[in-house]
């Protein structure tokens, strides 16, 4: 629920704006559940214990 | 309508070589083939009918001559119109990709595939910029499945899939951000494979994801994958991630049994729970006896971190393309397809520290799935959970729950080869797919077991009818 999320959060139309996008009025909806479910989504990669120590490496280095 | 008189393009190269057939009667069939099946299902952004016709034409003079021919002299291909080539202007499918950045001549893979002769029958459809969904509002073909024209064909390589399955051409290029060269594979029943991060030159490509593009051929067969692997691969000082490794000969490496290959199994279900289509289950169960009677040693299976590496191929994926898009998106909104900007949008919802955490979560991925490829030498799952969707039944896969039933965005986070072949059909005749992933630079591994498989099954050779 987007009106849950809003007490919480910034909007998606906030966060959105921040980046100076600006969806269509008829959009709102579904950015604010895309919103709520991300926030959700990445609140779990706190959750990973093993994260805590590690390095955010991505996987090759590149050469010189 | 017959739609391919050859197998594959091990087969069709020996009539080749054997003059039992000429590059311009091959190429011709996939013309032919093409204009029967392109109007129904969107197979291109644009075709090179005109200009394969004349390559084809002068790889027969060459022959007849007795010059030097390469690998994949005369073989049709279609090449996802989100890399670079000479002839064609390219789009990534979308009104807003500087058509001067595709200017820029032939990706290097496409460069590879040229030199050993091959002939470009189109560019191929994807979703713009290789993600969200179509849009009818939008000047561009609708992919669709050809095993069921209400069907989607998968994507992002959807042109890519459906031209493979209905015989347009014997193979193709297709990228993988999250699963765009596995779940087209599966659902248009034919073999594709994501080889490892970095060892495939990504240059004239245009990006979704910088950390987790991959460039992949998409064939009719495991052994035509590694055919076309093998001229792909190798490193190239364009693409800063491209690996300077050697390339294994993969062809070599497919001897058709697996004693001595432990295999680990995960059907997955706990992911896909209720909504699986009931025929998957059944299908996996009877493709991983295949692989025991081929002398695998199967065990079972969890494959670890699964919804938090898939949730950080999501952050990571996101954040990088909005960073890529921001400008076109800040400017442009509405000459975007409505679900391609909604959905790289989504990165803006994620935090600089969320991008970084996706970061560490991946490395604590990678180490746990090399841990898991210590103990057994493939893992192999499901490609999907079920059988293609209609267009309407696709959920957004702006966030993880739109990935429940698709299994392959885990693999783009940790890097890992992975390949789809066909494993059977859904009750309603929609083909579903066996994945099969190796550890880092272990391509050799994955398709030795996929055509182990398809030495004994017949899935591979199903195409669908024209309706």
């Amino acid at each position: 629920m987007a009106n849950e999320t809003s007490e919480e959060t910034p909007s998606a139309q906030a966060l959105l704006a921040r980046q100076h996008l600006f969806p269509n009025p008829d959009e709102i909806p579904f950015m604010d559940e895309i919103a709520r479910q991300a926030r959700a989504d990445a609140d779990r990669l706190y959750a990973v214990p093993e994260a805590r120590y590690e390095d955010p490496s991505l996987i090759f280095h590149p050469r010189p | 309508v017959n739609v391919s008189q050859f197998v594959d393009i091990v087969e069709a190269k020996k009539a080749l070589d054997n003059k039992r057939v000429s590059a311009v009667e091959l190429v011709q069939e996939a013309v032919d083939v093409a204009e029967l099946w392109d109007p129904k299902i969107g197979i291109f952004v644009s075709s090179l009918a005109d200009e394969a016709i004349a390559t084809a034409k002068k790889i027969d003079e060459a022959r007849a001559h007795g010059g030097e021919l390469g690998a994949l002299a005369g073989i049709p291909l279609g090449i996802k119109d989100i890399l670079t080539t000479d002839e064609s202007v390219t789009t990534a499918q979308s009104l807003v990709l500087d058509r001067s950045w595709g200017a820029q001549g032939d990706a290097v893979v496409v460069k590879r595939l040229r030199q050993q002769g091959s002939v470009f029958v189109g560019k191929t459809t994807t979703m713009e910029f290789a993600i969200g969904m179509p849009d009818e509002n939008k000047p561009f073909p609708i992919p669709r499945n050809p095993w069921s024209l209400d069907r989607w064909p998968g994507g992002s390589s959807s042109g890519t899939g459906s031209g493979v399955a209905v015989g347009a051409f014997l193979a193709g290029l297709g990228t993988d951000t999250g699963g765009s060269i596995r779940i087209p594979s599966a659902y248009c029943g034919i073999s594709g494979i994501m080889p490892t991060f970095g060892r495939v030159p990504k240059s004239g490509c245009a990006p979704l994801g910088y950390s987790l593009d991959h460039i992949g051929p998409m064939a009719n067969s495991a052994r035509d994958l590694a055919l076309l692997l093998g001229i792909l691969a190798g490193h190239d000082v364009s693409d800063p991630n491209c690996v300077d490794l050697p390339v294994d000969d993969y062809s070599a490496a497919l001897t058709g049994d697996l004693r001595g290959i432990k295999i680990g199994i995960d059907d997955l279900s706990r992911i896909a729970g209720a909504e699986a289509d009931p025929s998957v289950l059944p299908s996996f169960t009877e493709a991983i006896k295949v692989l025991e009677g081929a002398g695998a040693q199967i065990v079972p299976v969890e494959l670890p971190y699964y919804d938090e590496i898939v949730i950080a191929t999501l952050v990571t994926m996101y954040g990088e393309a909005l960073a890529y898009h921001q400008n076109d998106l800040a400017t442009r909104w509405d000459d975007y397809f409505q679900n391609t900007r909604e959905v790289i949008s989504s990165g803006a919802f994620y935090s600089a520290a969320d991008y970084v955490q996706a970061q560490r979560v991946r490395r604590v991925g990678q180490k746990a799935i090399a841990t898991l490829l210590r103990e057994v030498d493939l893992v192999v799952t499901p490609t999907t959970s079920a059988g293609a969707p209609t267009p309407d039944g696709f959920p957004t896969v702006a966030t993880a729950s739109g990935f429940k039933l698709m299994h392959t965005p885990y693999w783009n986070s940790t890097g890992n080869p992975a390949a789809s072949i066909p494993m059977g059909f859904t009750a309603d005749g929609l083909p579903l797919g066996l994945q099969i992933a190796g550890p880092w630079f272990g391509e050799a591994s994955v398709l030795r077991a996929a055509d182990a498989f398809q030495r004994r099954t017949e899935w591979h050779l199903k195409h669908p009818n024209l309706p």
